[in-house]
């Protein structure tokens, strides 16, 4: 067991790249100049940046291969100005916000998708993920994987084009107050604002009406704990919540479609001018 | 701060009581990372208080990674390249 450890520390540190040739530098006289056989600069550092994570903290992250797509998923609840405590999987806004920011400005992602599988979370956080990923000039789509609950339903219309898988669900509920909640009227108009907040979007950014929505959100007799509706699937398609069934191929195909397209315009808008 | 989610709130907020932590804050390449002791020089990272716009995309900062934060000969994680791990 040990040797295997050993020798597998060695295999890595034999991958050390050999030290880049030096331009302007000719063969030594008498020898055919040999072409260079050594890694280019970049792939040279990476290695020597997996075999430093192994030796210091014994982890390694698997080499990726170069995408223009940024991939990003929404797991678990979507953590909000709470810290939650740690029995539950969490998207940090205060990490997606900047990593939507930073795909937008990098020349390098030409589109993104949005992989959602969660349980619904913050309502301020969810809004503000949706409203970043619906105003992004990149192509965009979501696929609902397991779950797009709650919070989770106006992240997953906000993209360009939004895909659910045949056995996924989404939940469409009303917003409860947390904590101390005052017994006045006042109470309730600012629940329903809250409420009307969800609604908007998600019936600015999907083929839902208003009327069909709210229909599906006061329900009675579906849910177990709380009054609403489970779409599932082909439903939510129905519905005109989603814009497809489909998986991560349709996904990608849809997107790498869109990137086409957007290449193209561009390129047309740059001959014209 | 509204919860608007389908799992209970009791399984949720169970334990919300207690206190998160011990965080410490380092500034490592440039970038101030909160972190959570792990080890002597090593930290999980709990969030990315300050970076520049590019650290967000590489997955070496994404939170809950180990980061070795104490300077030692060559550095595990590259910096300054606009890559995100490609």
């Amino acid at each position: 067991m040990t040797e295997a450890i050993t020798s597998a520390f060695e295999n890595i540190a034999s991958e050390q790249p050999p030290q880049p040739p030096q331009p302007g530098q000719p063969g030594q006289p008498g020898q055919p100049a040999q072409p260079p056989q050594t890694l280019p600069g970049d792939e040279g550092r990476k290695i020597a940046a997996t075999t430093e994570a192994v030796v210091q903290l014994g982890q390694t992250s698997v080499p990726t291969a170069e995408s223009n797509i940024f991939c990003l998923t929404i797991i678990g609840q979507i953590e909000g100005h709470l810290m939650l405590p740690p029995q539950n999987k969490t998207t940090k806004y205060e990490h997606v916000i900047p990593q939507l920011v930073a795909a937008e400005q990098n020349a390098k992602v030409e589109g993104l998708l949005i992989v959602l599988n969660t349980v619904g979370g913050d309502v301020e956080a969810g809004l503000a993920i949706a409203e970043i990923i619906a105003s992004m000039t990149k192509p965009t789509v979501t696929i609902v994987l397991g779950g797009g609950h709650s919070i989770g339903v106006p992240i997953a219309v906000s993209a360009d084009y939004s895909l659910i898988a045949e056995t996924a669900t989404m939940t469409i509920h009303p917003i409860r107050m947390n904590g101390l909640v005052i017994g006045v009227p006042q109470t309730f108009e600012y629940l329903e604002k809250m409420q009307e907040r969800v609604t908007r979007f998600v019936t600015r950014h999907s083929r839902i009406s208003e009327d069909v929505f709210k229909q599906l959100m006061f329900k009675m007799g579906e849910l177990t704990r709380d009054i609403g509706t489970t779409v599932i699937g082909s439903d939510a398609v129905k519905h005109g919540l989603i814009d497809a069934v489909g998986g991560l191929g349709d996904a990608l195909r849809e997107l790498n479609h869109r990137i086409q397209v957007r290449k193209t315009s561009a390129g047309e808008e740059g001959r014209g001018e | 701060m509204t919860l608007y989610t389908t799992m209970p709130l009791e399984l949720v907020l169970g334990g919300i009581q207690a206190e998160p932590g011990p965080f410490f804050e380092v500034t490592y390449q440039g970038v101030s990372l909160q972190l959570q002791p792990v080890g002597p020089g090593i930290g999980r990272i709990v969030r990315l208080l300050y970076a520049p716009l590019d650290c967000y995309l590489q997955p070496e900062y994404a939170p809950g990674q180990l980061i070795c934060y104490q300077p030692s000969g060559s550095l595990p994680i590259q910096t300054g390249q606009a890559d995100y791990g490609m």
